[in-house]
């Protein structure tokens, strides 16, 4: 990957400090057409410069350094290279006191450098980011007063610029993903997580009373549902925000596939007409409302873009299981997939791209249909069985669970098939995820 | 211990006053009009299994006989259709009694089309008992998918045993 492919686009700069928690410092931006292709293509490699910091603010600019660095090993195209592996020096902060060369001789893209002031609380901290090649500043930011619990906010939201300049895309440090972890062969419970591995929560306890499974987040990130097996019946879990989940009772045993449109509304499969199931619209009271799908085989696993226009879905009418695409407005429905067996779709939010699995032998694979194109392509490759893709809100990245480390963990992707990076959700297998934005 | 005992006892009388109803096909919940919580419910209906169980004997296991199917198939072999045979011959012989059919699968396919798939499993044993008597009001289906594998191991031998229907007698 080339250096100059990297980054197109002259940037005019300007550095502003601001307050944490409103606006911050904004650099005027030109467009950058970063996009790293293939799994088998070189990361893109970024140092981050030792920090600048008085001794007062060492432990802070440490802290901060670390978070930053965390948060950056989640992007699958980025390699962080320690900085004492090149002889450049880094006098100071700004371009002028960076001598850049040796950084590109030693192939580095991008540098990160931060500089703590003393003020309020821990101090406030500028932080920059730099294109080695044209020794552009990409991105500058400002953060006033900051105190211990900030810190891993400030490294978000420096995270989540520098990934909206390298991609164009920076909902990765602004979402969440929703699990299913099991603790015993007839218990599962519904988890949630950032991307990055912290605010590992449980939100649901039903023991061995019941198996939570397939979480769906809704458009505005403040409910999730999810399907609960019971001895007798499946039930239909919403939790919204806190507290213990309602449990609604549908008129019928099977209640698959639960998903959110983008008004807030439920879809579900449901077996109203005995084995069969079809995909219905819930009212507010979870009661049925219209089948939106509805034929003499399985329909399941129905997927919203953000229009609520597109639904991706699952049907075995020819026999296997196949993707198909239902035009809300005019209730046409198309075949996407035309051989094997294919499942889970997740349709990206505009709509452009329909993730899902295929089986090849005894393994699901991760493939990906471009709907302008009618072409698909497989994005995930390697040992184990990869399942449940679900894209980021921002349409860039996929998490999907796979067993290709042994134990079945989440793992994130992007639209282009970088090499997959393990989310951390704890002890014991994690699956199913499905990924939020944070609530605005 | 004494407060154990009313319990119980309340709960076979429970029980024993529901035998010889047709049960309703779906399970009560929330939202039946119980101030009960759904964990609480499903306390209570498990127990009451339990105790069902242990008052049939042998017949309960006999009841309990799985049946196995293809891959991605929900047709009931010979062997599946004697199985059933059998179950409704036990099922007239205790009228009171109800059945649970559980439908899963292996672990090969994906979820979601799996909980599809297992329900489908367990109606074409339902409609195999209704064909031959029972009513359907005895019988109410619930699909695990590829949720609870009997063997987790990833083979062929593994995958066919986990392809199956499990049933429960219940109240």
């Amino acid at each position: 990957m080339s250096k100059k492919s990297l980054f197109t686009a002259f940037l005019f700069l300007s550095f502003l400090i601001a307050q944490l928690g409103g606006a911050t410092g904004a650099f005027a931006q030109g467009a950058l057409t970063v996009n790293i292709h293939g799994p088998g293509q070189s990361k893109m490699n970024i140092v981050l410069a030792r920090p600048f910091a008085a001794q007062a603010q060492a432990d802070a600019a440490v802290k901060l350094q670390d978070l930053i660095s965390k948060n950056l090993a989640f992007m699958p195209f980025l390699n962080i290279v320690p900085q004492s592996n090149v002889l450049g020096q880094v006098a100071g902060p700004a371009a002028e006191q960076i001598d850049f060369k040796p950084f590109l001789m030693s192939k580095i893209d991008v540098m990160v450098t931060a500089n703590w002031t003393p003020g309020g609380n821990l101090g406030n901290v500028e932080l920059r980011a730099f294109e080695v090649y044209s020794r552009q500043l990409l991105v500058g930011k400002g953060y006033d007063s900051v105190t211990e619990a900030q810190l891993p906010e400030v490294a978000d939201r420096f995270c989540m610029e520098l990934m909206l300049k390298l991609t164009g895309q920076g909902g990765f440090f602004n979402s969440q993903l929703a699990f299913v972890k099991s603790s015993g062969p007839k218990n599962s419970e519904i988890w949630t997580v950032r991307p990055m591995g912290r605010g590992l929560t449980k939100i649901t306890e039903y023991g061995d009373l019941g198996m939570a499974v397939s979480p769906d987040w809704s458009f505005d990130g403040r409910r999730i549902c999810f399907t609960l097996i019971g001895s007798r019946s499946h039930y239909l879990g919403v939790w919204s925000g806190g507290g213990k989940p309602k449990v609604y009772t549908l008129p019928c045993t099977s209640v698959v596939s639960p998903k959110f449109l983008p008004s807030g509304q439920i879809a579900a499969s449901l077996n109203l007409q005995g084995g069969k199931t079809d995909i219905y619209l819930l009212d507010s009271n979870m009661k049925p409302g219209r089948a939106l799908v509805k034929s003499s085989s399985i329909d399941v696993s129905p997927s919203f873009d953000k229009s609520g226009n597109l639904m991706a879905y699952v049907s075995d009418q020819t026999g296997s299981p196949n993707i198909y695409l239902l035009n809300m407005s005019t209730g046409a429905s198309q075949r996407i997939t035309k051989f094997g067996y294919n499942t889970n779709p997740s349709i990206s939010p505009d709509g452009a791209f329909i993730a899902f699995t295929r089986q090849f032998g005894g393994a699901q694979k991760v493939m990906l249909y471009e709907m302008a194109t009618g072409q698909e392509r497989q994005i995930t490759s390697g040992g184990g069985t990869d399942e449940n893709p679900s894209f980021s809100p921002d349409g860039y990245f996929i998490a999907f669970s796979s067993t290709r480390g042994g134990e079945k963990k989440i793992y994130i992707t992007t639209i282009h098939g970088a090499a997959p990076v393990m989310v951390p959700t704890g002890n014991g297998p994690a699956r199913m995820p499905s990924w939020g934005a944070l609530p605005q | 211990m004494i407060q154990k005992k009313i319990l119980l006892l309340a709960l076979v009388v429970m029980m024993l006053s529901l035998t010889g109803f047709g049960c309703a096909k779906k399970a009560a919940g929330p939202g039946d009009g119980t101030d009960a919580s759904w964990e609480e419910q499903e306390r209570q209906r498990l127990e009451q299994e339990r105790l069902l169980r242990e008052k049939m004997g042998q017949a309960s296991n006999e009841l309990a006989q799985m049946i196995h199917f293809g891959f991605d198939s929900s047709e009931l072999s010979a062997e599946a259709r004697q199985i059933l045979t059998r179950k409704s011959q036990i099922m007239n012989e205790y009228s009171g009694i109800n059945l649970v059919i559980e439908g899963n699968c292996d672990q090969r396919g994906t979820a979601e089309y799996n909980l599809a798939l297992g329900e489908r499993r367990a109606q074409a044993a339902a409609t195999y008992l209704s064909n031959l008597g029972i009513p359907a009001a005895r019988i109410s289906t619930v699909s695990y998918g590829k949720e609870r594998p009997l063997n987790p191991a990833n083979n062929e031998a593994a995958w066919a045993e986990n392809r199956r229907d499990e049933f429960r007698a219940t109240y």
